[in-house]
C-alpha cells in the first residue's frame, strides 16, 4: 500500500487530503465500505471563474 | 507465531483425557486408522481457532461443533470438552497457556492475559492454515484454477486486494456518473443564463456586454471584468430586496417552453422512431427479447459487483474477479442483440437528456405560475415536470426502455393536451402587466441575471469538482490495479520458485529439472508443472498420486514461507504424505529439516515405518513421538508414549493400580518388540494380517540379538581386537543377566502382561516385573541416555555393523 500511496502523491489529480482519507479507509483493520471511497472522490466544489 | 510445548485434551472427538508433551519440537503421532490421531489434530485446530474444519464444509450437513465436537459420550455436555495448550511465543520469548472450551468456542482463555501475549496469540490463532490435511492438499494442486485462486488468496490474505480493487472500481463508476449528471446540470444552467441575457454563448464578453447595457440604464459603473467575485447587480439600488421578476425575461422563459414544444416536442424525433421500431422488433422475437433483457440485467449486475456475492442472485463466487468474468461472459453471449441494445441505449440517453432540458425550462415557468397564483396550471406543469424526471430515470437502462412503448407511441414528452393553453394563459397574465419602466426593467434584469449567473457558477463548480473526483478515482483505481498486479506477479513468481525447488529436493533422484508455473488470470490461478522435460501440464495430467501429494505439500510449504517468512514456526501435517514412497519420504524429511529448521511440525501418520523414518532422518528427536495402538469408545486412544512409559507405570503403581500398570507395560512391550523385530530384521514367520503376538515377537527379537552379538564376538576375535571383544563380552553378560531376571519373573509376566490375568496380582508382585522388563529393554538400546535409540544392524540383510543412532555403539559384524 505504501507504493500505492506514494504513486498517488505524485499525481496532479489526487489531493493530499484524498490520500489522507484513503489511508484511513484502506487501513488493513478497517472494514471496507465502497460508499466511503465514493465520498472521498466527491470533493466539495470550489470557487472558479466563468 | 507459536510453538506448542504440550497439549491437554479432554473429551474432545475420540479423546477422553490425554496430554502430549511436544516440548516445542517436531513430534509424530502414529497409529492405525481409527486410533484417534485425527482427534489430536482436531484438538489443536479447535484450541487455536475455535473451529474444527473436519466438521464443516461439504458433506457435513447436520454436523455441528458443539454437538459433534465433544466425545460421543459427552455429546450433550459440550462444557466437558476442553483443550489446553501450553505454548511458547518465540517472538516475545514468553510462554503462555491457552484454553478453549467446546461450550464457548469463541472464547479463548489466555494466561497470562497480557496485551502483547494476547496480540501474538491472536495473530497466530487467526491462521487455520497451519493445520493441513491430505484432503486440503487437493485445493492447492488439483483444484480448478478459480478454486485454487480463492484458496491461495485466502491463505496469503490476499482477499483484501480484491475488496479494495472492487471498492475503488465502484467509486470510479459512481464518479463517472456524477460527471455526466453535473455536465447536464451545467448545460441547463448555462442555457437559462443565455436565454435571460439573450446571448448566443455564455462567454465573459457576452455576459459583460448584456449586463453593462442595463447597468448604463441605471447609471451604475459598468463591470470591467467577470472576476471571481463579480456581482452582476452590484451597485443596483435595493438590489438585495428587489423582485427578481423581469417581465421581458419571464415572457422569454414561457416562450422558450412553447418554442421547445413547437420545435422538438411535437416533431418526429429520429431517436423515438428508432426506439419504437427496436421495441417492436424485440416484442416480435421472444428470443431477442430474452437476450436483450438478459444482457441488460447482467450489465446492471456487473455495475454493482463489489464482492464475491452476485448482486443478482446472491450466489457466492470464488472471487470478485471470477464473478466479474462470469457476468462479462454472459453479456458477451447476448452479443447478437448487442448492436440493437447499444443503439437503444444511445437513443435513450439522448431522449433522457432532452427530458432534462425541458424540465430545466419548466422550472422558472412553474415558479411564475405559482407567483401569479395560477394554481391549476402550476399543478399540471409540475406533474409534467415530474413525469419528465421519471422518464429520464426509466431511460437509464435498456430493459426499462422496453416498458416505455406506450409513452413513446403517445408522445414521449408526456406533455398534457392543454399545456399550450396553460402557457398562453400564463403568458397573457404576465404580458398584461404594465411594461416595466426602463429602470425597473434594468434592475430586475440584473437581479435575475445574478440569480442565473450564480446557478450557472455553482453548476460549473460542481462539475469541476466532479471531474476532479472522476480523475482522482480513475488514477486511484488504475494505480492500485497496476501495483497489485505487479506485486501479485512477483509474489507468485517467488512462490513458484520455492515450490519448484522444494519439489526438486524431494525428487532429487528423478526430477532434477522440475519446474512449475503459476499464472494468475482474472479470478484464476493456473498451475502447470514440468513432466520430465516433455512439456508443462496440469499436475493431475501425468504425475502419479504420490508425486501429486508431494506437490501439494511443497506448494503449501512455499505458500507458508511466503506468508510467514522466518516466523513460520508451527504447522500440523495430518497424514499428508501417505502416497509418497519411502525414498521420497527420506528426502521430504531432509527438506523439512534443512529448509525449515525453526519450524515445529506436528505430523500424524498411520504408517509406523514412516514414523520411524522421521526419527532416523533426524526430523524428530528420539523421544518425540507417540504411538496409538488402538482406540475404544470408553478409553479413547491406547497410547504408547516412548518417552514417559516408565513414569506412567510408576504413577499407576503409586496409586496401587496394578491393572493399569500391567496394561501399559504390555502395550509398551508389544510396541517395543514390533519395533525391534522390524529394525533388527528378527526372523519371524510372516503373517498377512500382521497380527504377531508378543511371545512370537519376543522370542524372535531375543534370538536375533543373540545372533548379532555372536557375530560381533566372532568379528572382534577375527580382528584380534581386545577392546571390542571386551565390549561384546560385557554386553552379552549383562543381557544374559537381564534375561535371567526376566525369566525369573516369567510366571508373573505371563499372567499380567501376556494374558491380562492381573486381578490377583499385588503391587509387590508386579514391581519386580517392571524392573526386570526395564533392565532387559535397556540391553537392547544405546547406553548413552541422550541417544536412547535401539541397537540395530546395518544393513538389515547381511549386516556389517550393529549400531545406535549416535554411534557410541558401533560393533563390527564382519570377520577378517
Amino acid at each position: 500500500m505504501a507504493e500505492f500511496f506514494a504513486a498517488l502523491g505524485e499525481n496532479e489529480y489526487v489531493t493530499p487530503k484524498m490520500i489522507e482519507q484513503l489511508q484511513m479507509i484502506l487501513a488493513p483493520e478497517q472494514k471496507l465500505d465502497p460508499d466511503d471511497l465514493v465520498a472521498i472522490f466527491s470533493p466539495p466544489p470550489e470557487e472558479e471563474l466563468v | 507465531m507459536i510453538k506448542i510445548e504440550s497439549i491437554t485434551m479432554k473429551e474432545v472427538r475420540g479423546l477422553r483425557d490425554l496430554t502430549l508433551h511436544f516440548g516445542g519440537e517436531s513430534f509424530v503421532v502414529s497409529g492405525p486408522n481409527g486410533s484417534g490421531k485425527s482427534g489430536v489434530v482436531d484438538a489443536i485446530e479447535f484450541c487455536l481457532t475455535g473451529a474444527i474444519s473436519r466438521l464443516s464444509g461439504q458433506g457435513t450437513a447436520g454436523i455441528t461443533l458443539q454437538k459433534h465436537g465433544p466425545h460421543v459420550d459427552r455429546r450433550d455436555d459440550p462444557a466437558a470438552a476442553e483443550v489446553t495448550i501450553e505454548l511458547m511465543l518465540p517472538s516475545l520469548d514468553r510462554t503462555a497457556t491457552i484454553t478453549r472450551n467446546m461450550k464457548t468456542p469463541k472464547v479463548l482463555k489466555i494466561v497470562p492475559d497480557e496485551p502483547d501475549i494476547r496480540a501474538a496469540i491472536e495473530e497466530a490463532t487467526s491462521h487455520p492454515e497451519v493445520v493441513l490435511s491430505r484432503r486440503e492438499i487437493i485445493k492447492y494442486v488439483l483444484a480448478e484454477a478459480g478454486t485454487r485462486s480463492k484458496e491461495v488468496q485466502a491463505l496469503l490474505r490476499l482477499d483484501r486486494i480484491s475488496q479494495v480493487r472492487s471498492a475503488l472500481g465502484t467509486a470510479r463508476n459512481r464518479a463517472k456518473t456524477a460527471v455526466d449528471r453535473a455536465t447536464q446540470d451545467t448545460t441547463n444552467a448555462r442555457d437559462a443564463l443565455k436565454r435571460h441575457l439573450e446571448v448566443e454563448a455564455a462567454s465573459p464578453e457576452n455576459v459583460l456586454s448584456s449586463v453593462n447595457e442595463r447597468r448604463l440604464v441605471l447609471n451604475v459603473p459598468i463591470l470591467e471584468a467577470l472576476t471571481e467575485h463579480a456581482q452582476l447587480d452590484d451597485g443596483v439600488t435595493n438590489a438585495a430586496n428587489a423582485s427578481s421578476f423581469n417581465k421581458v425575461s419571464a415572457l422569454r422563459d414561457i416562450d422558450a417552453v412553447k418554442d421547445w414544444l413547437r420545435d422538438e416536442g411535437t416533431g418526429e424525433r429520429i431517436e423515438v422512431l428508432r426506439l419504437q421500431e427496436d421495441i417492436q422488433a424485440i416484442e416480435d422475437d421472444p428470443g431477442l427479447l430474452q437476450l436483450v433483457r438478459q444482457g441488460s440485467f447482467v450489465e446492471k449486475g456487473l455495475e454493482y459487483v463489489d464482492s464475491q456475492f452476485c448482486p443478482l442472485c446472491d450466489t457466492e463466487w470464488a472471487s470478485v474477479e471470477a464473478l466479474r468474468e462470469h457476468l462479462e461472459e454472459k453479456v458477451k453471449l447476448t452479443a447478437s442483440a448487442g448492436e440493437q441494445r447499444d443503439r437503444m441505449k444511445q437513443d435513450a440517453v439522448s431522449l433522457a437528456s432532452s427530458a432534462g432540458t425541458v424540465k430545466s425550462l419548466l422550472t422558472p415557468v412553474i415558479s411564475l405560475a405559482r407567483s401569479e397564483s395560477l394554481k391549476d396550471a402550476e399543478g399540471r406543469l409540475s406533474s409534467w415536470s415530474d413525469s419528465l424526471s421519471t422518464l429520464a430515470t426509466e431511460l437509464s437502462s435498456v430493459e426499462s426502455v422496453l416498458d416505455q412503448k406506450v409513452r413513446l407511441t403517445q408522445g414521449w414528452t408526456g406533455a398534457y393536451a392543454t399545456v399550450l393553453e396553460d402557457l398562453d394563459a400564463l403568458r397573457g397574465t404576465v404580458d398584461s402587466k404594465p411594461d416595466q419602466s426602463a429602470t425597473v426593467n434594468a434592475q430586475t434584469f440584473l437581479t435575475r441575471a445574478q440569480d442565473r449567473f450564480t446557478e450557472y457558477r455553482k453548476a460549473r463548480q460542481v462539475l469541476g469538482a466532479a471531474r476532479l473526483g472522476e480523475s482522482a478515482s480513475r488514477v486511484a483505481y488504475e494505480t492500485y490495479n497496476e501495483i497489485a498486479e505487479r506485486s501479485l506477479t512477483e509474489m507468485y513468481e517467488s512462490v513458484e520458485a520455492d515450490f519448484s525447488a522444494f519439489y526438486r529436493e524431494i525428487n532429487i533422484d528423478d526430477e532434477t529439472g522440475f519446474k512449475a508455473k503459476l499464472e494468475q488470470g482474472s479470478g484464476k490461478l493456473d498451475l502447470s508443472v514440468d513432466f520430465y522435460g516433455l512439456g508443462m501440464f496440469p499436475p493431475g495430467a501425468y504425475h502419479s498420486e504420490g508425486h501429486q501429494d508431494g506437490m501439494g505439500v511443497c506448494l503449501y510449504l512455499a505458500l507458508m514461507k511466503r506468508l510467514f517468512g522466518d516466523s513460520f514456526s508451527f504447522a500440523v501435517l495430518d497424514d499428508v504424505v501417505m502416497s509418497i514412497d519411502s525414498g521420497h519420504r527420506k528426502q521430504f524429511c531432509r527438506l523439512l529439516t534443512e529448509q525449515f529448521p525453526g519450524t515445529q511440525f506436528i505430523i500424524t501418520t498411520h504408517d509406523r515405518i514412516w514414523a520411524r523414518q522421521m526419527r532416523s532422518e533426524g526430523l524428530i528427536g528420539p523421544k518425540a513421538s507417540v504411538e496409538f495402538q488402538g482406540w475404544s469408545v470408553q478409553s479413547g486412544p491406547i497410547v504408547e508414549e516412548v518417552a514417559e512409559v516408565w513414569d506412567r507405570i510408576s504413577e499407576d503403581l503409586a496409586k496401587n493400580d496394578v491393572p493399569a500398570a500391567a496394561a501399559r507395560l504390555r502395550q509398551h512391550l508389544e510396541y517395543v518388540m514390533r519395533e525391534l523385530a522390524d529394525i533388527t530384521a528378527a526372523p519371524i514367520p510372516y503373517r498377512g494380517d500382521a497380527g504377531y503376538d508378543l511371545g512370537q515377537l519376543f522370542s524372535a527379537v531375543v534370538s536375533r540379538q543373540s545372533s548379532l552379538l555372536k557375530k560381533a564376538a566372532a568379528s572382534a576375535n577375527s580382528w584380534n581386537l581386545d577392546s571390542s571383544m571386551d565390549d561384546v563380552k560385557e554386553m552379552t553378560e549383562a543381557r544374559n543377566a537381564a534375561l535371567e531376571k526376566y525369566g525369573g519373573e516369567q510366571w508373573v509376566v505371563n499372567k499380567a502382561v501376556h494374558y491380562n490375568e492381573w486381578a490377583t496380582l499385588s503391587k509387590s508382585d508386579f514391581e519386580p516385573v517392571v524392573e526386570a522388563v526395564k533392565v532387559l529393554l535397556a540391553e537392547f538400546s544405546c547406553p548413552n541416555a541422550a541417544c536412547g535409540s535401539w541397537l540395530y544392524p546395518v544393513p538389515k540383510s547381511d549386516p556389517s555393523v550393529l549400531r545406535c543412532d549416535c554411534g557410541e555403539t558401533n560393533m563390527n559384524l564382519r570377520k577378517k
